[in-house]
């Protein structure tokens, strides 16, 4: 998967490069208009991160050149500004995701894993860890091809695991995916801890192994 | 005192004071020329009685001259002229047609002690009665002073009424200048008037009030920019603490102390998220009008927060009519919930309670919880807040303030039966 991330915070990109790659995307780099417009013109993306506010134009005007070329490449929004207009004039323009500064790099791949996945197969491509599987298009989620029951909660933190898997997701972007960043509650910490148990339990009820592992009171990592 | 008054006050004192110096002085005046008049007349009757006397000519009786005694002659060696005035009683009875009197008059009398040729000495008095000076020095007395009366009232009543024609913009400028607010953008509305010290007035109010809301713009354009320029290296700071977390060779101890960077970075970029929002309100970059269904949108909340009630086992209680629509901004609304129903929650005890209640007109939240450390007034201000807890930014109620007052809602917040009660009248 080819992702091109244009934003003018080389410090930022780098960030986001490097989490990316690590969960096997190839990533290129654009810091200004300029470079963001000659790599559209000359490569092909299956993602563009795309930050509105640029030194030498505006983002908009790339997502509008990024969706004449090839309407099918998934865009993420990425704005300091979290103002209303720009939100629904970027979806407007076919944008298919919206996120403000600062975000956690989880929630950014997570939103890149679901964005692919739409963009691909129609949401129906099966998502697979081990013996778990997902069918997002039912939200339905099998062990060992038994149909398990989940909660909306479980079933969104099972899918952020997989798609953070070897990571260590921090408790703060966990609340931020469930409840939204309105949510500031130091409470909703425990409440993960509740809907992870809840999880953890159906999991190894159905014979799965308990693949959420505690790091030091900061955030869990999904691994094998 | 109003100015009006305070100069008519003034005004009138003066032209009382001068009247009643011109009265005096015109009384003095007038007396002084008429017995100099009278004197002379006395003077005149006097040599009119001294010629008769001469040349041996008739005397009426109350002309008859006296010789003088010797005591007299020894006390008035030279001939002398006295004035003096005098009362002289008169009785008048028993004619016909006239009521009798009996009343002392006032005269002026001229006694002379005169030598005649002849060597006889003799002393010659006539008289003039006053009484008709007297009667007009009061005619002229009583005219000034109602004179005086009437210029005075003359004066107090055009002074009124052009000052109150002249001050009429003066006092319309200070009520719209009572009324300006700074928040409301508009700029302030002035009478103009002809005097030249009102059009510098409104002038200078004029260019204070534009300094005054160009300040207070750049200053809320400010903290919007602010917080805006902050939010790009908290972006980089997250990211980097996040990548560094991924690295396996890190020990128990380091973790902690990221984990210590990583949270505070959290709570900087809350509390950046909440000043912006609440700038934005400020600046009333909301402004998009439509129908928000309260209802609906209340019942949505109530479930999104449903992990925290229940953890809490806060017992919720709602009488929310349905379908109550209200002309106004969405996210607004939705941020003036949020606030309110996450405070309720926030500040509450454990097995506590909430109360909500929704109407055409109103919309009341209650919860149960400890008395405020601060005092009420204060609890709408940013960052006043009763706990020093991390997890309460100080702005949420301030937000909530601020949109009541852009939609010009009435917020009241009481404490009463051991409920914090907050009702929003729309």
């Amino acid at each position: 998967m080819k992702i091109l991330i244009v934003e003018d915070e080389i410090e930022l990109i780098e960030s986001m490069a490097t989490y990316l790659e690590n969960e096997d995307f190839i990533c290129e780099k654009a810091t200004n208009f300029f470079d963001a417009e000659d790599k559209l013109i000359s490569f092909n993306y299956d993602v563009v991160i795309l930050d509105i506010t640029l030194p030498d134009g505006s983002g908009i005007d790339l997502l509008k050149m990024i969706k004449d070329k090839d309407a099918k490449v998934g865009v993420l929004i990425v704005s300091a500004k979290d103002s209303l207009d720009d939100k629904l004039k970027g979806l407007d323009l076919g944008a298919d995701d919206y996120i403000t500064k600062p975000f956690h790099l989880a929630e950014l791949n997570s939103r890149i894993n679901s964005l692919l996945r739409r963009q691909k197969f129609d949401g129906s491509d099966m998502i697979v860890f081990n013996e778990i599987e997902i069918d997002p298009t039912s939200k339905e989620v099998t062990i060992d091809n038994k149909l398990i029951e989940l909660t909306k909660k479980e079933y969104n933190l099972l899918l952020y695991f997989i798609a953070n898997k070897n990571k260590v997701v921090t408790k703060e972007s966990i609340a931020e995916h469930l409840w939204g960043d309105e949510i500031e509650m130091a409470d909703s910490f425990d409440f993960i801890y509740t809907h992870l148990g809840n999880l953890r339990k159906k999991i190894k009820k159905y014979g799965a192994n308990d693949y959420v592992k505690t790091m030091y009171g900061l955030g869990y990592k999904f691994s094998e | 005192m109003r100015l009006i008054e305070r100069t008519g006050r003034s005004y009138l004192i003066l032209s009382l004071v001068i009247f009643m110096l011109f009265g005096i002085v015109l009384y003095f005046i007038l007396t002084a020329v008429m017995s100099n008049r009278l004197d002379e007349k006395l003077r005149y009757n006097k040599e009119v009685i001294s010629k008769r006397i001469k040349y041996d000519y008739p005397l009426t009786i109350f002309e008859e001259p006296e010789l003088l005694t010797e005591a007299e002659n020894r006390f008035y060696p030279k001939d002398t002229v006295i004035y003096k005035d005098t009362l002289i009683f008169h009785a008048i009875e028993g004619l016909e047609g006239v009521e009798n009197t009996e009343e002392y008059e006032k005269y002026r009398q001229l006694t002379a002690y005169e030598t005649f040729p002849t060597g006889e000495r003799y002393k010659i008095i006539t008289r003039n009665s006053l009484v008709r000076n007297q009667d007009f020095v009061t005619i002229i007395t009583l005219l000034t002073i109602f004179i005086t009366l009437l210029l005075v009232a003359g004066l107090w009543f055009f002074n009124t009424r052009t000052a109150n024609k002249i001050w009429k913009p003066f006092y319309n400028n200070l009520n719209s200048l009572k009324n300006f607010s700074i928040q409301e953008q508009k700029p302030i509305e002035l009478q103009s008037s002809n005097i030249d010290e009102f059009t510098e007035l409104n002038g200078s109010i004029k260019s204070l009030t534009e300094k005054l809301s160009s300040d207070y713009n750049n200053l809320k354009e400010f903290t919007e920019n602010a917080s805006h320029e902050m939010q790009t290296p908290l972006a980089i700071m997250q990211s980097k603490i996040e990548l560094l977390l991924q690295s396996t060779n890190l020990n128990e101890s380091e973790i902690k102390q990221l984990q210590s960077i990583y949270q505070a970075g959290q709570r900087l970029s809350k509390l950046n998220k909440t000043l912006l929002t609440l700038a934005k309100v400020e600046n009333r970059q909301f402004s998009e009008i439509e129908e928000v269904n309260l209802s609906e949108l209340i019942n949505t909340k109530i479930e999104i927060y449903e992990d925290f009630i229940e953890a809490k086992k806060i017992d919720i209680e709602t009488d929310i009519e349905p379908e109550i629509i209200l002309e106004t901004n969405s996210t607004m609304v939705d941020m003036l919930v949020t606030n309110l129903l996450s405070n309720a929650i926030r500040h509450n005890i454990e097995k506590g309670t909430i109360f909500m209640k929704l109407s055409a007109t109103h919309f009341h939240i209650s919860n149960s919880g400890n008395e405020l450390s601060i005092s009420p007034e204060n609890l709408f201000n940013r960052f006043k807040k009763a706990s020093s807890s991390a997890d309460s930014s100080g702005l949420g109620l301030a937000i909530v303030k601020k949109i009541c007052e852009i939609n010009e809602w009435k917020i009241d917040y009481t404490f009463l039966d051991e409920q914090h009660q907050i009702i929003v009248r729309f």
